[in-house]
């Protein structure tokens, strides 16, 4: 434990250089930049910059690397909250209550909390990657396609508790999400599916297109096709303070902590980005609050947890990176594609072999955490006074964003088509009041779900046993058990209770 | 649009992705254990059900609605949807909302043939002067100012090359 | 609405003078002077490097290796930038420079085998000869890897049990990195079609699924696999190389010495638009021909497991149709064409 905060402290001498700080700074100024913007999320700004880190020493290179990298993760839940265009992949569900928030007024603390709890989750996550590291890492490594197939299994039954209104209307959405998710080349068998011979098909949907598509299109439409001439001048009055109030800081403080150790833990995860902590950490916070109806209205907890999830998982996708050399994701493998042209190979052994750089990074994660929180709390204001804008130029603004947003992603006319379709959809469906959110994440758990299960299938020919055989994917089996089955059970229990129809009559014991 | 539209566009669509699904060829490969056609084929069937369920119960809320109009007492079905507290929802402009979708097409359209900036400040200016056109001076300064500052982040700040 | 125009200007301005700053620093990192001027490039043109793949993928990291030895070595006195355009394995971005840059000399791609196998399966209209194949660079070579305490020894027992049982043998690899053990099998009298292929998203996934006992073995680019192989977790067991590779692989045989006798590799080059000036071709033949002799790509090269295998001309059209043949034949050796 000593020789850790030795390390730590010369980790803090290299990092407050001038020269490293004055890179910190840069490099958490930028990510914060590309994560408000939609389209370019961290992995372009961190590709962008790779040209102008191979002037810098590897050490002053990396510390602005990653902080592009958990910078970004600040900037996401601005435009989700704001004008409901997720900046960013992980910031995807922070729409639902954040937007939400703005509307009735209260976009500064759903700022401010967001910003509050990316700093405790942020900050956390290293605490984690320091000293959690091996442990986390074995266990992580040992989640194969069953496990991963497992977890899937429970983020599907948890979609619904995205769904504000019809049960079943949220089970369409979630079907037409999986329908799109099997869009393009099956990468298990070669065969393409639905393509119709369009090669820019093949790739199937990307989701932040998809997103955008779903939140921000139609609500730009339904604002600027309303009956009549007159726009009202302010869309959405900032009522009471900027800040956090006194029951905001309450109802938020269960949120970061929890958040903070889910995203940590399932950013560990291969293969699996911190979107997915993001939406378990709003599921499990509507199951534990004391007024699930609230959440989808403007519950501040539907965005402190989630925000802080998707920071956490950032230090935690770090730990296979640095402790493996195995990268988990594709920014991650960018990070590793750095480390090399460096002449550095993360893995077993890095801590000893570069302990001074390590250091000098996980010391420079602290310090980038700490100028974001100061460099995003003043700009909460700015930001929020962006809803001062009237209706009209405010919503073609985002129409106009949306749009370049989309096109910075593969730099492809086509895809621009695409959103305006599926825009087109989200309209229609908004009209319907079937919910939206449900089938942008069915379109994120829909791949990992289908190719998990068949590597499965592949591994163990067959045989379905895969699924109870490790301690794992049994310890998830039972709490998918006891976090689907029971409670649905007790509720049943308690309807025919209430109905006054004794359960065994309807052939339910015990 | 109601749950009987809805559910109609809906089973539509999941029928014909169902009978796209049945069309997909098997694996390349023989070592194959789940052929690439179960998961749509599953998903399309679910779909098709859950879109009936919602045209049936459609057409029960509509009668129930008939019911209480000559009743007045009659409660709604249950499962009813808790629906329009979002006055977005309601009051829509049928040829608002096919002018702008136009203005859309032809802002992707003309996207990268008069590159971003141009095509940008064309559609900002259209489609507010179409809403608002009394505002016209603020309308003009915005379709200039808005392409050019966001061009000026995206292509120097963020080096993400724009068409032009 | 007085004190949100003022904020409004503020904002503006301070994402003005960050903007000329950062421009500021961004124009002094590029070269100022070079010495590879010709007629097409020396206006100070922006020419486009097109890497057809996402960021930190196989051919991003060619193209930035490409670029930044350019620039590094002054080779170039114009902007070249390096644009990523991903979208099935480059058939997104190759129709793209098929159709809509025909002719131009500002837009070069880094292209790879798949142009040929996008091609051959019917999945991309456009082929190596629908577009100016200007050289080869490098070429990397396929590495057969299992976890340490795997019971295959060597390559021939582990083709042996794909052979006897191929069920029970589960192989990950990737898209084209089929093939390569495809052909090993095939070389064995095994039968390709049967091998029980595992298909994953990149090769830190195939890593993590080796090390938890999901795969058996795994087939990818040697560079994939090369920090689990210097830390001693994997054991690769065959280079699809004709020699030995250097560095941490060098006690890997190749498969030759291995008992089967297979060489395959996957070229990586650079493409034109169809209809590229031939004056710009050469241009790039003859710097690219420089650039490859650098000191700074022979660091790359030596940290990518990669080989240069720089080809032009003729030559190289004659290299691109064997290679056209080999993938077709494997291919049909896996049974994904007829």
């Amino acid at each position: 434990m000593g020789d850790i905060f030795l390390k730590l402290i010369t980790g803090f001498e290299h990092a407050l250089s001038l020269q490293n700080l004055g890179f910190c700074l840069m490099g958490v100024f930028i990510g914060t930049l590309v994560g408000v913007l939609p389209g370019i999320g961290p992995i372009t700004a961190i590709a962008l910059l790779i040209p102008f880190s191979f002037g810098l020493e590897p050490m002053t290179g990396l510390i602005m690397l990653t902080g592009v990298y958990y910078g970004s993760m600040y900037g996401g839940s601005t435009t989700s909250i704001l004008i409901r265009t997720p900046g960013e992949v992980a910031s995807i569900i922070t729409t639902l209550d954040g937007y939400e928030m703005a509307k009735q007024g209260r976009a500064g603390p759903a700022l401010s909390t967001a910003a509050i709890g990316s700093f405790i989750a942020g900050t956390f996550s290293i605490i984690g990657l320091m000293f959690l590291s091996p442990i986390i890492a074995k266990g992580a490594y040992y989640f194969g396609a069953a496990e991963y197939f497992l977890l899937m299994v429970l983020s599907l039954s948890m979609i619904s508790s995205l769904t504000t209104g019809s049960v079943l209307k949220g089970y369409i959405s979630t079907l037409l999400g999986l329908a799109i998710a099997t869009v393009g080349i099956d990468p298990q068998s070669g065969v393409n599916r639905f393509t119709f011979g369009n090669t820019n098909l093949l790739d199937g949907i990307d989701f932040v297109l998809f997103a955008i598509a779903m939140f921000a299109v139609p609500e730009a439409l339904s604002n600027m096709a309303k009956k009549g001439n007159e726009y009202k001048t302010d869309v959405q009055k900032i009522q009471g303070s900027l800040w956090m109030t006194r029951d905001d800081w309450r109802k938020s403080i269960g949120p970061y902590g929890r958040g903070s150790v889910l995203g940590f833990l399932i950013g560990a995860l291969p293969g699996i980005g911190p979107s997915l902590a993001s939406f378990l950490s709003y599921a499990m916070e509507r199951r534990l609050s004391k007024h699930p109806e609230k959440f989808g209205k403007g519950a501040i907890e539907g965005v402190s947890g989630p925000e802080s999830a998707n920071n956490a998982g950032v230090g935690g996708a770090l730990v296979p990176l640095f402790t493996l050399g195995i990268p988990g994701s594709a920014t991650t493998a960018l990070l590793l594609f750095i480390f090399m042209m460096y002449g550095l190979q993360p893995g077993p052994g890095m801590f000893e072999t570069n302990s001074t750089l390590i250091w000098a990074i996980i010391a420079s994660m602290y310090i980038g955490n700490v100028i974001l929180l100061l460099l995003n709390l003043p700009l909460v204001g700015v930001f929020a006074s962006i809803l001062k804008l009237p209706t009209v130029p405010l919503f073609v603004g985002v129409l106009a964003f949306s749009v370049i947003g989309v096109y910075a992603l593969n730099f492809n006319q086509f895809d621009l088509f695409m959103l305006l379709i599926f825009g087109i959809v989200g309209y229609l469906m908004q009209q319907s009041n079937i919910p939206l959110a449900p089938a942008v994440m069915a379109l994120v758990l829909g791949p990992l779900l289908e190719q998990n299960f068949r590597r499965s299938m592949s591994i163990s020919n067959g045989d379905l046993f895969i699924f109870f055989e490790r301690p794992i994917s049994l310890a998830l089996i039972i709490l998918i058990v006891l976090v689907v089955i029971v409670p649905n059970i007790v509720l049943l229990i308690k309807k025919w209770r209430q109905k006054g129809v004794p359960p065994h009559r309807l052939g339910i014991r015990g | 649009m109601n749950n009987i539209a809805a559910g109609s566009v809906s089973l539509l669509v999941s029928l014909i992705y169902t009978i796209f699904a049945f069309q997909i060829p098997p694996s390349s490969f023989k070592s194959a254990q789940v052929e690439p056609d179960l998961f749509p084929i599953i998903i399309g069937s679910l779909w098709i059900l859950a879109s009936l369920v919602l045209l049936i119960r459609g057409g029960i809320q509509n009668r129930t609605v008939t019911v209480k109009g000559i009743n007045g007492t009659e409660k709604a079905s249950e499962e009813n949807d808790q629906e329009i507290d979002d006055d977005n929802l309601l009051k829509q402009d049928r040829g608002k909302l096919i002018v702008i979708l136009l203005l859309i097409l032809v802002y992707i359209i003309l996207f990268i043939p008069l590159g971003y900036i141009i095509s940008t400040a064309i559609f900002i200016a259209s489609l507010t002067m179409y809403l608002e056109r009394k505002q016209w001076i603020r309308n003009l300064i915005y379709a200039i100012l808005f392409p050019i500052i966001v061009y000026l982040v995206f292509n120097y700040l963020l080096a993400v090359n724009l068409p032009t | 609405m007085k004190d949100n125009s003022v904020k409004g200007r503020i904002l503006f301005f301070i994402v003005m003078a960050m903007t000329l700053v950062l421009s500021a620093c961004s124009s002094a990192s590029s070269p100022s002077s070079g010495n590879g001027a010709n007629d097409f490039y020396s206006k100070g043109r922006p020419v486009t490097l097109i890497a057809p793949a996402a960021p930190g993928s196989g051919w991003d990291v060619t193209a930035r290796a490409l670029n930044t030895t350019l620039e590094k070595e002054r080779l170039i006195d114009f902007p070249l930038q390096v644009v990523n355009e991903p979208g099935a394995t480059g058939a997104v971005s190759l129709s793209q420079l098929a159709t809509q840059d025909k002719g131009d000399a500002y837009s070069v791609s880094i292209t790879s085998t798949p142009i040929m196998s996008n091609y051959l399966r019917g999945d991309s209209k456009y082929s190596y000869k629908d577009v100016t194949m200007i050289a080869r660079l490098v070429t990397e070579y396929y590495m057969v890897v299992v976890p340490k305490d795997s019971p295959y020894k060597s390559l021939k027992d582990l083709i042996d049990a794909v052979k006897k049982n191929p069920k029970s043998v589960s192989i990950g690899a990737s898209g084209d990195d089929r093939l390569p053990f495809a052909l090993l099998v095939n070389e064995e009298g095994g039968n390709p079609q049967k091998i029980n292929y595992i298909t994953y998203e990149g090769g830190g996934e195939i890593s993590n699924a080796l090390l938890n006992g999901d795969l058996d073995a795994a087939v990818s680019g040697v560079s994939e696999f090369r920090g689990q192989v210097e830390a001693g977790n994997f054991r690769g067991l065959a280079v699809t190389s004709g020699k030995r590779l250097g560095g941490v692989v060098k006690d890997v045989p190749t498969a030759s010495e291995a008992g089967v006798d297979v060489t395959f590799g996957n070229w990586r080059g650079l493409m034109g638009p169809p209809d590229m000036p031939k004056e710009a071709v050469t241009y790039w033949q003859d710097t690219i021909d420089k650039a490859l002799k650098t000191d700074t790509w022979k660091d790359f090269v030596k940290k990518n497991q990669w080989e240069t295998t720089f080809m032009k001309g003729e030559e190289f059209q004659q290299y691109l149709n064997e290679s056209n043949s080999d993938i077709k034949t494997g291919l049909q050796k896996t049974g994904e064409i007829k």
